[in-house]
């Protein structure tokens, strides 16, 4: 299937409620539709209009992208030291060790970032370098990680869709230099909040649904 | 479509049948640029146009239409085909071949008769690029480069000396940026050396300088994109 823009966009606002609490995942994340054959329906509908054949294979392609969002993305290798300053807030630097431990550190705000693994933050040294070879250790000069390799991990295409679809405006918004305010507001929200307000805040922030959803994981479970 | 030497042949016997019908005043049918009024008039003898300057004879009235472009260019018209003439070099600088001329900003967009495009810059008064191209941008002074199109591909040519810089498979190029930014076949954009190596570092520092956005425009195609740290377009 081979889709313009515009009608993913309408295919995605179809098949996903938006930000709203999965019970099953315990926190908010972009949940699916509650009518799935009506979904399915409306999706085939619009597409026909535009002359394209829309398929359950393509539906379920569509709605297992959507639910994966919170663990996709994709590895970026720039082969280049990066500092502090070469990363904006929401970038997730993910960083190899010699023994194949993988370690994710998202970037709150300068020189501060939060392991997605152990959610803890840490504030780097202000000469802090991702780079290949190199010991990382946070302000205080405690270890960290030995860095085999560094990379970093970027949205995927479905996650710059939603955002279209989702978080209209999110393009001419500038990146925030702190995202302590949205991690506050995900930590706050409780399993009847609707996500609407943060999905909103992010989008002021700057920040697309993949960031949005790291910052759920680190923040809300 | 005539050759040149058969333009030259008409324009020959023209210039003859003009020296002798020279007791004929030339009327003057506009001033050729009103709003400079420096004394530049088209005249016409006997159906035939031609340019005069402070009473002076530039061109003879021997070409069937002269269209002023402005900043002392003019259209130059035989027999249904067009050359551009500079008033101020007091040359043809192109041959009979041009379909149309059109302005845009600081520059005259060519296209020729085999529909390829050019760009004439009017401040410099040199044909930054020659009209060998499917398709050229607009020239912004703000940026040493304009892009152009061949085929399917998208290059760009340095305004400084015409050198054509190849870029590699890029889809779409863009205008008036700081730089060589283009779109790659997969759908993401980067910044480019002259070699055309992408500089991946350059471009993120430029885009967090931005606010973590980078907006690129292709006033031709009236093409706005705004792409992210990693050239992922987002609008």
């Amino acid at each position: 299937m081979k889709v313009s823009k515009s009608l993913l966009n309408t295919l995605i606002k179809e098949c996903c409620r938006g930000l709203e609490y999965d019970s099953d995942r315990r926190r908010h994340t972009f949940v699916l539709a509650r009518d799935i054959q009506r979904a399915y329906d409306n999706c085939r509908s619009a597409a026909a209009a535009q002359g394209i054949e829309f398929e359950a294979f393509d539906f379920n392609r569509l709605t297992s992208a959507i639910k994966l969002i919170p663990d996709a993305g994709r590895e970026v290798s720039l082969n280049y030291p990066l500092t502090d300053a070469d990363l904006l807030p929401g970038e997730v630097v993910e960083i190899a060790t010699p023994d194949g431990d993988r370690r994710r550190y998202l970037k709150m705000q300068a020189l501060q970032y939060v392991s997605l693994s152990t959610r803890q933050a840490y504030t780097m040294p202000a000469d802090v370098v991702f780079d290949r070879g190199r010991e990382l250790t946070d302000a205080e000069g405690c270890h960290l990680a030995d860095m085999d390799t560094v990379t970093l991990w970027a949205p995927d295409a479905m996650s710059l869709h939603v955002d279209s679809a989702l978080m209209p405006g999110l393009a001419r918004r500038r990146v925030a230099d702190s995202l302590w305010p949205l991690a506050e507001m995900a930590a706050a929200l409780g399993p009847s909040d609707s996500g609407a307000d943060l999905l909103r805040a992010a989008c002021d922030c700057g920040i697309g649904s993949h960031t949005l959803s790291l910052i759920i994981e680190a923040f809300q479970a | 479509m005539k050759t040149q030497q058969e333009i030259d042949a008409i324009l020959a016997e023209r210039r003859q049948r003009d020296a002798k019908i020279f007791y004929i005043d030339p009327e003057r049918v506009t001033a050729a640029d009103a709003a400079a009024d420096d004394g530049i008039a088209i005249f016409r003898r006997k159906k035939l146009f031609g340019l005069f300057h402070a009473g002076t004879e530039v061109l003879p009235c021997i070409y069937d239409a002269i269209e002023p472009l402005g900043d002392a260019f003019y259209l130059i018209g035989v027999q249904g085909q067009q050359a551009l003439y500079d008033l101020t070099a007091g040359r043809f600088i192109t041959g009979y071949d041009v379909a149309a001329v059109s302005r845009s900003a600081g520059s005259l967009r060519l296209t020729g008769a085999d529909g390829k495009c050019g760009l004439l810059d009017t401040y410099s008064r040199a044909m930054i690029v020659p009209p060998v191209y499917d398709e050229v941008g607009d020239l912004n002074y703000s940026s040493p480069y304009v892009w152009v199109r061949r085929g399917d591909s998208f290059h760009y040519v340095r305004v400084a000396d015409g050198c054509l810089l190849s870029m590699p498979m890029l889809v779409m190029a863009f205008d008036g940026g700081d730089g060589l930014y283009g779109m790659r076949s997969d759908g993401t954009v980067a910044l480019f050396s002259e070699e055309g190596t992408s500089l991946l570092m350059e471009y993120r520092r430029r885009c967090i300088a931005a606010g973590g956005r980078i907006l690129l425009q292709n006033f031709v195609r009236r093409l706005e994109v705004v792409a992210d740290v990693y050239g992922n377009i987002i609008n």
